[in-house]
């Protein structure tokens, strides 16, 4: 299902000396199964956006639809977005509530009116997908677990209704590179099997490495929309906004300078490393 | 030789675990940390770092082995706030170490509490707000600051009490990548024109390239203990505690297993760019 998102604008504090244009004009179509990256300096506007395509924040124009349908028109039930749209919120950690992580996980499926039959799948399910030894930790307190754990539940909890689109914000933040090439592989894993991904992230490296697409906001509006590879070798654009670019990038741009003439397309050490290993050995 | 501050011997933190059985945060850590080192503590989560960071100011007390500070032992109790004053903290949320409603307040809270004379924490907070680049914030409300300032703000706090070694515990885990740049520029500043002892916590590599030092930790152990070039040399042990080298270092172990040698380790970036740059 896609979601088609048309002229919206979403302004803070209206009418006061603090007033904030958070989204200005804002227009993007998300196809099923797309992994879109959003970047932007903080305060651009990348989490008002993301809230309102999650339909927690209403746009104050235009018009956002899921799956053709208007989530803020007034007869829409917004039941219906919360299973189709998941959200993981930064540092989801911070959100576990319950007495055990069973019932932290079930939490949204309980809600979504599943029986406890099918409850109890839908936690197993969650589990396996993000490898929790289902068995170990249900009737644990999820405040009980390790950090890299903890982000595991939230997530569990979030996957346990099986959404179509999953909206990140700032997954990887905070873990170590063991946690978070576990977790970006499992966000590539459910967008190969055909879930949308948009994902908020100030991590370029792994935008170059997995996105499909990248949406550069600035000042609450959409300033780019291209491939990470077309966003990417613009390094000077990003940089001027006091963006980071990927780390292969950073190479390729040193060399550039001493004149050495490496296609700005390669964003990633792995395309950096088969260029190189053909010009000098090829 | 430079005077030792920090010396630890046979440091050993251990709890017991829900299973009743012992398990050890810290197992037998010896190492001695000189006057101005700037020491990076690398690990992955649950290597035993941050249960070092908090042995070094007391907040844990070692339950085998010790904790030198300055020659105070971190175990005597009369002690405690000389070894807190010498040896600062600051943590990897600035959100939950701003105590106060208005930054020169929050900056002024520890020396208050040191019972310094007032004109003195004046001009304690004045020198720590413009060793941080935050002259002129003193009026201004914590909360409203950016996640890099508002860090800088916890810093300025450390810095009011004079002490002579700070542990950074993952301070900029939380912030952005322009929040990151300002408050590492400002603790190299801190190392190099006050000549304070660092020891910095992280797991980012990258922010190791420019320490004096880098003690790697796992499982509870120091396992490597170096400067970056000779850090970054031991790729496979790297790896096997879980951590990544940074990805200059990681194109140039690609190149040599295709037979393309760049001669030593690259540190950074440019050291790398400048090796391919004499092949290409």
């Amino acid at each position: 299902m896609s979601i088609v998102i048309e002229h919206i604008g979403l302004t803070y504090a209206g009418g006061t000396s603090f007033e904030v244009k958070a989204v200005d004009d804002v227009s993007l179509t998300i196809e099923q199964g797309d992994f879109i990256g959003i970047i932007g300096h903080t305060g651009s506007g990348k989490t008002t956006l993301v809230q309102m395509i999650a339909g927690l924040m209403k746009p104050d124009t235009g018009t956002i639809s899921v799956g053709g349908e208007d989530i803020n028109g007034r007869d829409y039930d917004k039941k219906k977005l919360r299973s189709q749209v998941g959200v993981v919120f930064q540092y989801p950690e911070y959100q576990l509530f319950e007495e055990t992580v069973f019932l932290d996980i079930a939490f949204a499926p309980k809600k979504a009116g599943l029986d406890e039959a099918a409850q109890e799948k839908a936690v197993r399910k969650a589990c396996e997908l993000l490898e929790i030894d289902f068995e170990e930790l249900k009737d644990k307190s999820p405040f009980e677990l390790s950090g890299g754990q903890k982000r595991k539940v939230a997530i569990a909890g979030v996957l346990a209704v099986d959404p179509n689109i999953l909206i990140l914000d700032e997954p990887v933040a905070g873990l170590d590179p063991y946690g978070r090439k576990a977790l970006m592989d499992l966000i590539t894993k459910l967008n190969d099997t055909g879930k949308t991904i948009i994902m908020i992230t100030h991590s370029m490296d792994d935008l170059a490495k997995y996105a499909k697409r990248v949406v550069v906001l600035k000042d609450g509006r959409i300033i780019r929309d291209a491939t990470p590879a077309e966003i990417f070798s613009d390094a000077d654009a990003l940089l001027d906004m006091s963006l980071d670019i990927p780390e292969a990038s950073k190479i390729v741009k040193l060399l550039n300078d001493k004149g050495k003439n490496i296609p700005k397309n390669i964003i990633t050490v792995d395309g950096l490393y088969a260029y190189l290993l053909e010009r000098l050995k090829g | 030789m430079k005077k030792t501050e920090v010396v630890t011997e046979n440091l050993t933190y251990s709890y017991i675990s829900e299973e009743e059985s012992v398990s050890f945060a810290l197992n037998g850590v010896d190492v001695t940390i000189g006057k101005g080192e700037f020491v990076v503590i690398l690990g992955h989560n649950g290597s035993g770092k941050s249960t070092f960071a908090k042995l070094l100011n007391a907040l844990y007390t070692p339950t085998d082995g010790q904790v030198l500070i300055e020659g105070m032992d971190t175990r005597d109790i009369e002690k405690v706030w000389d070894v807190r004053k010498t040896c600062g903290m600051v943590f990897q949320n600035p959100d939950n170490q701003l105590v106060a409603t208005l930054v020169e307040e929050d900056v002024a809270f520890g020396p208050e509490n040191l019972g310094i004379p007032s004109a003195e924490i004046v001009a304690r907070v004045k020198d720590a707000l413009a060793t941080v680049g935050l002259s002129g914030f003193e009026n201004r409300a914590p909360h409203m600051l950016s996640g890099g300032q508002k860090q800088r703000v916890a810093i300025a706090g450390i810095l009011a009490m004079l002490p002579e070694i700070i542990v950074f515990d993952e301070p900029t885990a939380m912030l952005d990548p322009h929040g990151r740049k300002e408050v590492l520029k400002t603790i190299h500043k801190l190392n190099q024109e006050q000549g304070k002892t660092i020891i910095y916590i992280t797991h980012y590599i990258e922010e190791a390239t420019e320490a004096d030092r880098i003690l790697v930790m796992g499982g509870g152990r120091i396992i490597l203990d170096g400067t970056p070039r000779e850090v970054f040399s031991e790729y496979d042990v790297l790896n096997e505690a879980g951590l990544s080298v940074p990805q200059a270092t990681k194109l140039y172990y690609l190149l040599k297993s295709s037979g393309i040698d760049l001669g030593e380790v690259p540190v950074s970036n440019a050291d790398l760019a400048e090796e391919l740059c004499r092949l290409l």
